[in-house]
């Protein structure tokens, strides 16, 4: 990687270093984390199969970052998009295989512990006290990583996010899309 | 103008299609056939095998939807119900997002049309490297027309859409190869969903061709219904297990069917397919079950247009290029182009936050080129790995080397510089590291030190091949040249899994011809036993 670090406040040295300590606390505080019960098997929330209580606040907080400006207006326009997005996103974890699931859950639940958070995502907030802009730093250092894991969790967080959201009707104008074509529509819903 | 529903009509004209998720009790079915999957190879197998007065019974483990289910033309609903994990399926490490079709009828129903013969040199590599027999260009055309005239496969008559008209206006312009791309469509209306289920049955998939045509001779269905374990007993498989699904198709209701057959033929495509063996501990004294699995890896590159593209409408895939598909050294690829509606495309763009929102606020001029890796046909590029976890679930592990990055830096540079040649304001390689270039000689340099590695490139399959060989030599092979099981005498494979490399081109057609031919073999077979 030869991007520097802009607005993340770290040196690329210091990054890397972060980068390489998270890399490994993945994998360590994966096993501390579901020794010391701290990665009890999340119960779904009540109205979601697969996401826990804690998933739906991380989730909520992302969505509006990860989507940017038109995730602002488009639910200012419709108060259920938020909660739309996040059935949506529950539907697609659920309907994913036990394999990608448990890969999943095992982000989620690290996601969820502050001291994952400190040591691999550069906050230790709570998912709903953070900053927008903290949010947002988080991702990108995510996305600059020079460790894959953290890439593919990137990928992963933005991915959701964005099917949960460009998927739903109220935000085609956000898509320039206007939805199919209206003579069809009206020819087969007749 | 209502579409006539196939299969409200034929149920109510005694089709037998049952629905697993309905049932309370075990039971035990029996058949001279049962068909596990119904994609292209079980499909294209259940309407020869039956129309050869054989009693076939097919099995699907996802759901029957059909065209009143359609007529939405939703993404996410398509994308949910249609396809193998909710279209959220990868590779084991997540770099590369997999689009597999899961319902009655499999990729077929959301296929892209695209409808390609296997290329002469594909034929003979597996000819000279593999030992599959009976494979001569003149042996096969007979069944590419078969199923190019049941399936409608003609090149497309009506103007591309813009977003594949600009592929063909660059290469026009470099002077490089472009065509037009037969689709399997009747009374195509040019709307652009083919991805989400055709809502007009103007797509030949098997749900609305061979499929009914089965059920019409007698062929019973059964969806819901995953197929668990086959039973080996010497050299014969005895029993399969099915378990059924509940009514989302996703968990066992724990009703339990047991299936007896004289003969099996597994059709649920490269990943299941091979899952499916190794989870029944299927003899493979060579353990080369869910070997070489090639997945035909695709990237893109996203370009800006003056004027309105509109690639969210129109069918999705009318022009290719096979200009850099067979170079002198290094993997080929091919290159087309994918359909553009909002929730597929959010993903490309390798963005997020405003920078996600301004990317998609000028989605309407957005024209996106693909390339298809031709992966298998090297020693530096062996395919992937399918395997089972600890519950039986498959896992596909894939791997690139040098020589496949290599060729997916020629790939982002070729889409590039066909891109400008159409007058492209700016091109982007769909890439965490990619960024909108304004030039040709911009976007060369970039993407010449753009780090090729996996999660930081955006990469994609819609194509599934390989994992249990075909051909004579049992040292490499898991089936015959016409896809009979060495180690069984009753177990055929009829679908994608057989292939010994990637097809170099959209594998649709090529299922359905090699599984003609072997359907039709195994046919005559069962018919003289």
């Amino acid at each position: 990687m030869t991007t520097p670090l802009s607005g993340a406040g770290l040196s690329r040295r210091r990054f890397l270093q972060l980068g390489t300590i998270g890399s490994a606390s993945l994998a360590v505080l994966g096993t501390t984390a579901s020794l010391s019960g701290c990665s009890r098997p999340a119960s779904p929330a009540a109205g979601f199969d697969f996401l826990s209580a804690d998933d739906v606040v991380m989730l909520r907080a992302l969505l509006p970052v990860a989507n940017g400006s038109a995730y602002a207006a488009a639910a200012a326009r419709n108060p259920d998009l938020g909660e739309t997005a996040l059935q949506r996103i529950d539907a697609l974890c659920a309907r994913m295989d036990p394999p990608a699931q448990a890969e999943l859950r095992k982000l989620f639940d690290l996601l969820g512990w502050s001291l994952f958070r400190r040591l691999a995502c550069g906050f230790s907030d709570g998912w709903s006290e953070a900053a927008p802009a903290t949010l947002t730093a988080f991702l990108e250092r995510w996305r600059q990583s020079s460790v894959g894991l953290f890439n593919a969790g990137h990928r992963g967080l933005v991915k959701l996010a964005g099917a949960g959201f460009w998927s739903q009707p109220a935000t085609w104008a956000a898509s320039t899309y206007p939805g199919p074509p209206a003579f069809a529509v009206s020819a087969l819903n007749r | 103008m209502a579409i006539n529903d196939l299969y409200t009509d034929g149920i109510g004209g005694g089709w037998n299609v049952r629905d697993a998720s309905t049932l309370t009790q075990d039971e035990v079915l029996e058949a001279d056939v049962v068909i596990v999957g119904s994609g292209a190879g079980g499909g294209t197998a259940a309407e020869i095998l039956t129309a050869a007065g054989l009693d076939v019974l097919m099995l699907e483990e996802g759901a029957l939807y059909t065209s009143a289910d359609f007529k939405d033309m939703d993404e996410f609903r398509g994308y949910t119900t249609l396809y193998q994990e909710a279209s959220a399926r990868t590779t084991s490490d997540g770099a590369v997002s997999i689009f597999q079709g899961r319902a009655v009828g499999g990729t077929t129903v959301v296929n892209w049309t695209t409808s390609l013969r296997t290329p002469d040199n594909t034929l003979a590599h597996w000819r000279e490297v593999y030992g599959v027999r009976d494979i001569e260009s003149e042996q096969m055309a007979p069944w590419f027309e078969r199923m190019e005239q049941r399936l409608g496969i003609e090149p497309w008559a009506m103007a591309p859409n813009r977003n594949n008209d600009l592929l063909r206006a660059g290469c026009e312009k470099l002077g490089v190869h472009w065509k037009v791309i037969p689709r399997n469509v009747r009374g195509c209306w040019n709307l652009g969903y083919c991805g989400l289920g055709c809502p007009v049955n103007a797509k030949q998939s098997m749900l609305v061709t061979t499929i009914p045509s089965a059920l019409g001779q007698g062929m019973r269905l059964l969806h819901h219904a995953r197929a668990q374990r086959l039973q080996f007993k010497g050299d014969q498989v005895s029993e399969l297990t099915v378990q059924a699904l509940d009514a989302q198709a996703l968990r066992p209701t724990g009703v339990t069917l047991r299936v007896r057959a004289r003969h099996f033929v597994l059709a649920g495509g490269a990943i299941n397919t091979p899952a499916l063996l190794l989870r029944s501990n299927a003899p493979d004294p060579r353990q080369r079950i869910g070997q070489r699995t090639c997945i035909h890896p695709v990237n893109g590159t996203v370009a800006r247009f003056d004027d309105a593209v509109n690639g969210f409408h129109g069918a999705p895939q009318s022009i290719y290029s096979d200009e850099f598909l067979w170079p002198d050294s290094g993997v080929g690829y091919k290159l087309e182009v994918p359909p553009l509606q909002p929730m597929l495309s959010s993903g490309l763009f390798g963005s997020f936050g405003d920078a996600l929102s301004r990317d998609m606020a000028t989605l309407d001029h957005a024209q996106v080129n693909i390339a298809l890796m031709r992966d298998g046909f090297h020693a530096d590029s062996s395919g992937g790995q399918v395997r089972i976890d600890d519950n039986g679930a498959p896992v596909l592990d894939y791997d690139f080397s040098d020589y496949l990055w290599d060729g997916l830096r020629r790939a982002y540079l070729s889409m590039a510089e066909i891109q400008f040649a159409a007058g492209a304001r700016m091109v982007r390689p769909a890439h965490l590291d990619g960024r909108d270039y304004s030039s040709w000689k911009e976007a060369r340099e970039a993407i010449a030190a753009l780090p090729m590695q996996k999660q930081r490139a955006s990469l994609y399959s819609a194509h599934l091949m390989g994992g249990c060989l075909m051909g004579e030599d049992r040292q490499t092979a898991v089936v015959d040249s016409y896809g009979r099981f060495h180690e069984a005498g009753n177990l055929s494979v009829i679908d994608g899994s057989v292939f010994p490399t990637s097809i170099g081109a959209n594998p649709q057609l090529s299922i359905y011809a090699f599984s003609a031919r072997n359907a039709s073999k195994l046919a005559e077979s069962l018919r003289t036993a």
